[in-house]
């Protein structure tokens, strides 16, 4: 820590100075931290020398240890020593999987997650925060001062509470976070800039758990990002697990115990890294039980085994090709990124389908740190002559929510950053004065399908007849994709606006399942829509009604009155059933809903005369021209 | 020099003639030229200029995408002749174009029970080619500033975009 306070005030203003620039790729399992010097990206290492900092922060009796030196903790203290803390940013506690054990004590505070450590609770932006504390250190040491300012990456999916929480763990570990850039953009920086080259790029990210696809283009110094797509579930993971699988089935094993199955799974990875370099991998082990497994396999073999699963990466490229209209053969250049793509069927896979070497020189595991670092030195204000400029998309569509629990969307996804929209809401009851705005994020058309952001409440409305206020609703995401909402009357000018800062988010899992749905359920969406839309007319007739028997019964036979009557009865009935069948329950409404118009159209055109006679009534004809 | 920015119209600020046909290449360059003096990341670290940058860059992605898309575009050049257009409330359509449309939805429908690709790749063609098509009626009737009559087509339009989205969508869902 005493290396900290190397970075004086007063050695600032030598006018031969740079800024300091540096980028971090702060991942689940590793983060590195990278800078330009001399015109060069490199990753800083720490004191023994390694570039992949794993992201572990064990919080012991006397200090808080980080990276390398905290790996120990994982067995002896799994307590405090918290592993994969991305996996909780901007997620609420009712998000964590219950499938999964963690070693960990949850306090149950809200909506946030938080840890308890020796230290006390911990929330995971405090555990990033030291985490990127440390990053910081290791900056410092390396460059001898503090650095001027950051960039952190995140995945492109993050959405907006996970960006958040990011952006403030940054903050909190005293960074000056100039922007957060999404990972695959910024590995699409690294061999931009270093290939020099003008075109169309895809970034094919192939993580442990995750895989995103983002098309970019490169032209005249600005670097735009035209669509991004991805599969949540599916990474190395899933190829370790899918050849644990042939193993089992091959050595005729059934029924491990769990340490058994870790040890086998652990294998089968390694197995998987072998096969990179030689054409034939194998092992032999020892189980609990005494067996003795004995396994081999060739490149072939695996790959055999393997290629369904690489195919199925193709889906989100062919999607990423539609959002951005292109065709394949108009991608200048494939950008591998993330350690999967070290299998040398993924580069096979890929080179068929674009008739094309992918790009791999760099290290797919520091592509990411490098591309960030290129462009916090453009932020910085170092790089004047050879400036560019990124405008990166929003992976998710934002809405608000309208009558019936339906979204209204007012920034659909792949919208270029920044972006502001506003559209304009009414009231729909007679003097209404507060009205609640709900900001969602996804691509279904039910609330309940989407995430929740943020819910706030408009007050101090006039009392107006429905649909006479006009309240307008602005959405800003900001060049992070940070989002804030404000709300406005158009008539009196009364205001409220709040930065969407929620305590919760989706996690990636989400996001994919969500994309997915969106897709396969737009169907069955459509027609719960127009039920919904049919309740809402429904209600609006049955208010109507009521409301004119309720001022004007008098002018009705008991006859005609309980016909009315029965046909509200019925509809009332329609709506409280529960659903079976959307289509046939909206039938169902729209003939009620007909049949009361009908019965109660004469009883709307006595109404009617009624009101005329009142206005005429004591008016010459003179004083109504 | 900001509000200046603000106070032109989509055409002016990128520097076109105020058409229905455009000159899509120059439109992008303007937008890339605009976005480099004003975006956000221009003055990460200058707060007195950064909202103010955030607004104008935002105009101009909004702006930038009105004039993109043909429909948009058609819409902003009736709205800057006083002419507007109302996509939610004015639902009338001849019957002979709702046939049509209800005939393509049931060949979509089709298409994706059967998981046939190629008739879908099928379909998408010939919706793009009706489109090309609205968009060149569209370009003649803004020559005679036929207005009511461009209504009807963007109205047709927009069937046709929305159910290109259920093409895609399809296609990608198999």
């Amino acid at each position: 820590m005493a290396l900290l306070q190397i970075a004086e005030p007063d050695m600032a203003g030598n006018p031969h100075q740079r800024n300091i620039a540096i980028g971090i790729d702060l991942g689940t399992t590793n983060s590195l931290v990278a800078t330009v010097k001399s015109g060069e990206a490199s990753v800083l290492v720490d004191h023994d020398g390694r570039k992949l900092i794993p992201s572990i922060v064990h919080y012991g009796t006397d200090e808080t240890i980080v990276g390398n030196q905290a790996i120990s903790f994982r067995v002896e203290d799994p307590a405090n020593t918290i592993v994969s803390v991305k996996r909780f940013m901007g997620r609420s506690f009712s998000d964590l999987d219950s499938n999964i054990t963690y070693p960990y004590k949850f306090i149950a505070s809200g909506d946030s997650i938080q840890i308890n450590t020796r230290n006390g609770a911990k929330n995971p932006v405090q555990i990033s925060a030291d985490l990127l504390k440390y990053l910081r250190e290791i900056a410092v040491e390396a460059m001898g001062e503090e650095p001027t300012g950051v960039v952190i990456t995140v995945p492109a999916y993050f959405d907006d509470a996970q960006r958040h929480a990011t952006k403030q763990a940054g903050e909190l570990a005293g960074l000056n976070v100039l922007r957060l850039l999404n990972e695959p953009t910024a590995a699409a920086i690294a061999y931009g800039l270093d290939s020099k080259n003008e075109g169309t790029f895809l970034v094919y990210d192939l993580g442990g758990g995750t895989f995103d696809v983002s098309i970019l283009r490169l032209t005249k110094g600005v670097f735009e990002v035209l669509s991004v797509s991805g599969d949540t579930h599916l990474g190395g993971d899933d190829f370790d697990h899918r050849l644990f699988c042939h193993i089992l089935e091959k050595c005729a094993l059934s029924q491990l115990n769990d340490s058994d199955s870790t040890l086998l799974l652990m294998k089968a990875k390694s197995i998987k890294e072998q096969l990179t370099l030689s054409d034939r991998a194998s092992f032999n082990v020892v189980l609990s039980c005494k067996k003795i497994v004995n396994f081999s396999i060739t490149r072939h073999e695996f790959e055999e085994i393997m290629l369904k699963l690489v195919q199925k990466t193709l889906l989100p490229v062919k999607k990423a090709l539609r959002d951005a209209k292109l065709d394949k053969d108009e991608i200048n250049e494939i950008v591998m990124v993330g350690g999967s793509t070290r299998m040398l069927l993924v580069r096979q896979v890929i080179r068929e389908f674009f008739n094309k070497e992918p790009l791999t020189s760099i290290n797919p595991d520091e592509v990411v740190a490098i591309g960030a670092s290129i462009q916090a030195d453009v932020l910085v204000g170092n790089k004047k002559d050879d400036d560019w400029l990124l405008l990166d998309v929003t992976p998710l569509s934002l809405g608000v929510e309208t009558m019936g629990g339906l979204v209204e969307k007012i920034i659909p996804r792949n919208s270029t950053l920044p972006i502001a929209r506003a559209q304009d809401f009414t009231t729909y009851k007679d003097g209404q004065t507060a009205m609640t705005i709900h900001v969602l994020q996804g691509e279904r058309e039910l609330v309940k399908d989407c995430r929740s952001l943020a819910k706030f409440t408009l007050r101090g409305i006039p009392p107006m007849v429905a649909g006479q206020a006009r309240i307008r609703i602005t959405y800003q995401i900001d060049a992070d994709g940070l989002l804030s909402v404000s709300a406005k009357e158009m008539v009196t000018g009364v205001s409220s606006s709040i930065e969407v800062k929620p305590s919760f988010g989706l996690n990636d899992g989400d996001i994919g399942k969500m994309l997915q749905e969106s897709i396969t359920n737009a169907g069955i969406d459509i027609e719960a829509r127009l039920y919904q839309e049919a309740i809402v007319d429904a209600n609006a007739i049955l208010d109507s009604v009521e409301k004119a028997l309720f001022a004007d019964s008098d002018l009705l036979e008991e006859l005609e009155l309980s016909k009315i009557n029965n046909s509200c009865l019925k509809l009332k009935i329609a709506i409280a059933k529960p659903v079976d069948n959307y289509r046939s329950s909206s039938e169902s409404l729209k003939h009620l809903v007909e049949e009361l118009n009908h019965v109660s159209s004469d009883f709307a055109n006595i109404r009617m005369d009624r009101a005329i006679n009142k206005a005429f009534s004591g008016k010459k004809v003179s004083d109504l021209e | 020099m900001f509000d200046e920015i603000l106070n032109k119209n989509y055409f002016q600020l990128f520097g076109l003639e105020q058409n229905f046909v455009i000159d899509i290449e120059q439109l992008q360059n303007k937008m890339r030229e605009l976005q480099n003096i004003y975006h956000p990341d221009n003055f990460a670290n200058d707060q007195e200029y950064l909202n103010k940058a955030l607004m104008i860059s935002s105009h101009i992605n909004h702006a930038y995408k009105s004039l993109q898309d043909s429909q948009l575009r058609a819409t902003y050049l009736l709205e800057l002749n006083g002419v507007e257009v109302d996509l939610v409330y004015d639902t009338k359509f001849s019957s002979e174009f709702l046939m049509a449309q209800i005939e393509i939805r049931e060949r979509i429908e089709e298409a994706k029970d059967d998981e046939d690709i190629d008739e879908l790749e099928n379909l998408e063609t010939e919706l793009k080619k009706e489109k090309q098509k609205l968009e060149r009626d569209i370009t003649d009737l803004f020559v005679n500033e036929e207005f009511q009559a461009i209504i009807e087509l963007i109205k047709q339009l927009a069937f046709y975009n929305k159910l290109l989205i259920v093409v895609d969508d399809s296609i990608s869902s198999l």
